[in-house]
């Protein structure tokens, strides 16, 4: 039986890795092997790292809501010097693809985090051109097809050391007229979802439960609308796609990959099962044997062609 | 890395009783042997309230006490996760746990004075019996006088307890910050030779902001969406840098001068 995907070149064991900002840095859980066996993953993708280090934004950071979550972080991070002297070694070793994701305010900055990503040799970098918590950057670059473009061209003249994914959002954009721009750019790939901007009132007090007021929605209630997206992105563009959003099971995964998606990311269900990519993926096989498909590849995209589609590059 | 007192692997319960102990409070009894034999005072366990994908995140609770393979929780029913559990009298639960730092061990030199307010009193009393502590007082603040079978509870453990009551009904009238600072006047309490550890809800706890902040510990309860270490969801600010630490794997419990509440 064979899970392998090739990412844009990132060769995955399965498709299966945790999403950005729900992981850490990844190496927080190593060594708690009782719950997570990480060296199963596909891949890691790495909390969103800034050139500066961040504090994030004040509590409450965190507002459940009717089977999800709002999340205001922040983007709080170590900064990318202390990522690549104190979390990259660690993760090098590990032997698994390590997606780097990275957040800038200014172009400028995109580019200084290419550069220092790529003198490290880190395997693939996400942009996170939809991050609805922080006050400048992020959504602002997500928002518009030309700065999106732009950061891409930009981010791809610095990191040559592996493919560069773009994450978006569906937030009061067209996310097919963006996507389709950073294709264009050289994007090798598209993470999507980030979060959906939402809110949540606390009516006894009448203030926002979170108090930047605007806050990130994931969770299981995102996972239909994170599904559509990947589904009629993936008609529009060549470049593989990584489907994000609201994943519990692996059926909610498989969705993703029938869709369209050459890989997944698994966030929020982390926080209530930190076994959970392990169990999606022991789950898989077991589908898998059950219908008797050899290779995932068989599934990809099987909603459009329903026959065995050739990857695409 | 995450502290190895955390133990992050699922483990299945058997709710063993659910009693009401009146004022919308209740005793929960599990039987779980990885939990009990691990967990230390002041360390929580996230309970999954019931096998849904709503409520969807876990919800923290305190460990009461932990005997042989039981572990025990004092909860109070507050909105609709605590309300599920309330309702939760037999079968599986599903548990991760311990987590969080356990509190610190017991100084030699220094009366331990545990002030606790509504559920709060939980890690305390746990606090007391586990290091059998014994130099230290229990200080609890309560709406209306506490059941008698907390109240037994309680006293099985010190009669050196002191209990407060927001509408009189028993023990000192009044909240527990003033009696405290009664107790402080009458050298009842050495504030020089005292070390307090204080469990409640966030007002209580920043009106005891006149404590020695070396030497008063306040316990954390800001939402939490993962409860180990990953989510960067229950930030609390730290007062020596422009950081936040997190309650769920730096805390709960922090000492008043680390943090800014
Ligand atoms: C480390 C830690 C230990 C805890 N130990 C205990 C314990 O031993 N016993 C116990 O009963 N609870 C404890 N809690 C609180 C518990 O985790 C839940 O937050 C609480 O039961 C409310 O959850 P809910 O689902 O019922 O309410 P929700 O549906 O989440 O919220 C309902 C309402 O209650 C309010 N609320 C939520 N949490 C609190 C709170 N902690 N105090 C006051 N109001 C709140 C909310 O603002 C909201 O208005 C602990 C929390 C932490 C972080
Ligand atoms: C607490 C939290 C922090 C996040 N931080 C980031 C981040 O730093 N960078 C990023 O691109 N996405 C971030 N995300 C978005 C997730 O990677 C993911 O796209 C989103 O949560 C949807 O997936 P889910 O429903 O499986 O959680 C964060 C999400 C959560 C819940
Ligand atoms: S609750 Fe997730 S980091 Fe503390």
């Amino acid at each position: 039986m064979n899970l392998e995907v090739n990412l844009a070149g990132l060769k995955l064991k399965n498709p299966f890795m945790p999403a950005s900002g729900t992981f850490a840095y990844g190496t927080e859980l190593i060594y708690h092997t009782e719950a997570i066996n990480i060296k199963e993953f596909g891949a890691i993708v790495t909390k969103g790292i800034s050139i500066k280090e961040r504090a994030g934004n004040p509590p409450e950071r965190i507002a459940e809501v009717p089977c999800g979550l709002l999340n205001s972080i922040g983007l709080e991070n170590v900064g990318i010097e202390r990522f690549i002297n104190e979390k990259w070694p660690l993760l090098k070793k590990l032997d698994i693809p390590v997606i780097v994701n990275v957040f800038g305010e200014k172009e400028e900055e995109f580019e200084f985090l290419a550069e220092e990503l790529d003198r490290a040799c880190v395997h693939a970098i996400e942009l996170n051109l939809s991050c609805p918590n922080v006050d400048k950057g992020g959504m602002e670059f997500g928002q518009n097809k030309k700065s999106a473009g732009r950061i891409v061209e930009i981010v791809k003249n610095k990191f040559k050391a592996g493919p560069v994914f773009v994450k978006l959002a569906p937030n009061f954009v067209n996310i097919i007229d963006i996507a389709k721009e950073c294709e264009k750019k050289g994007a090798d790939g598209l993470s999507l979802i980030n979060t959906i901007m939402g809110m949540a009132i606390d009516v006894e007090r009448r203030e926002f439960v979170i108090p930047r007021g605007v806050a990130g929605l994931s969770g299981p209630c995102i996972h239909p609308i994170a599904l559509y997206i990947v589904y009629r992105v993936y008609h529009e563009v060549k470049i593989p796609i990584i489907g994000i959003g609201g994943i519990y099971d692996y059926k909610s995964a498989l969705e993703f990959l029938m869709a369209g998606a050459r890989a997944c990311q698994i966030g929020s269900m982390l926080f209530v099962e930190p076994g959970i990519i392990n169990k999606i993926i022991k789950d898989t096989e077991e589908y898998m044997r059950r219908h008797k498909i050899n290779d995932i590849k068989e599934i990809i995209g099987c909603m459009q062609i329903r026959k065995i589609r050739e990857e695409k590059p | 890395m995450l502290s190895r007192e955390i133990y992050l692997k699922k483990i299945e319960g058997e709710i063993l009783n659910n009693i009401d102990l009146g004022d919308g409070m209740f005793q929960l009894l599990i039987s779980a042997e990885e939990i009990a034999k691990r967990v230390k005072p002041g360390q929580f366990v996230n309970i999954k309230v019931q096998n849904s994908l709503h409520p969807f995140i876990r919800r923290p609770y305190s460990v009461w006490n932990a005997e042989d393979d039981v572990i025990e929780f004092l909860i109070k029913v507050l909105g609709s996760g605590s309300r599920l559990l309330y309702e939760r009298k037999r079968g599986k639960i599903d548990l991760i746990g311990p987590l969080g730092k356990p509190f610190p061990d017991p100084p030699s030199d220094l009366e331990i004075i545990l002030i606790g307010g509504g559920t709060g009193i939980a890690p305390l009393m746990f606090y007391a019996k586990y290091y059998s502590l014994s130099s230290f007082k229990i200080i609890y603040g309560l709406k209306t006088a506490p059941n008698e079978y907390l109240y037994s509870r309680i006293q099985e453990i010190t009669d050196n307890v002191f209990i407060c009551t927001e509408d009189g009904s028993f023990g000192f009238k009044g909240l527990v910050t003033d009696f405290v600072k009664e107790l402080i006047e009458d050298r009842y309490i050495i504030l020089e030779k005292s070390m307090f550890i204080i469990c409640g809800p966030l007002p209580m706890l920043r009106a005891f902001k006149f404590l020695p902040p070396e030497r008063t510990y306040v316990s954390m309860e800001g939402t939490m969406a993962c409860g180990f270490g990953i989510c960067m969801g229950c930030a609390v600010k730290s007062k020596s840098s422009n950081n936040y630490l997190r309650t769920c794997t730096e805390g709960p419990l922090f000492k008043l001068s680390e943090i800014e509440i």
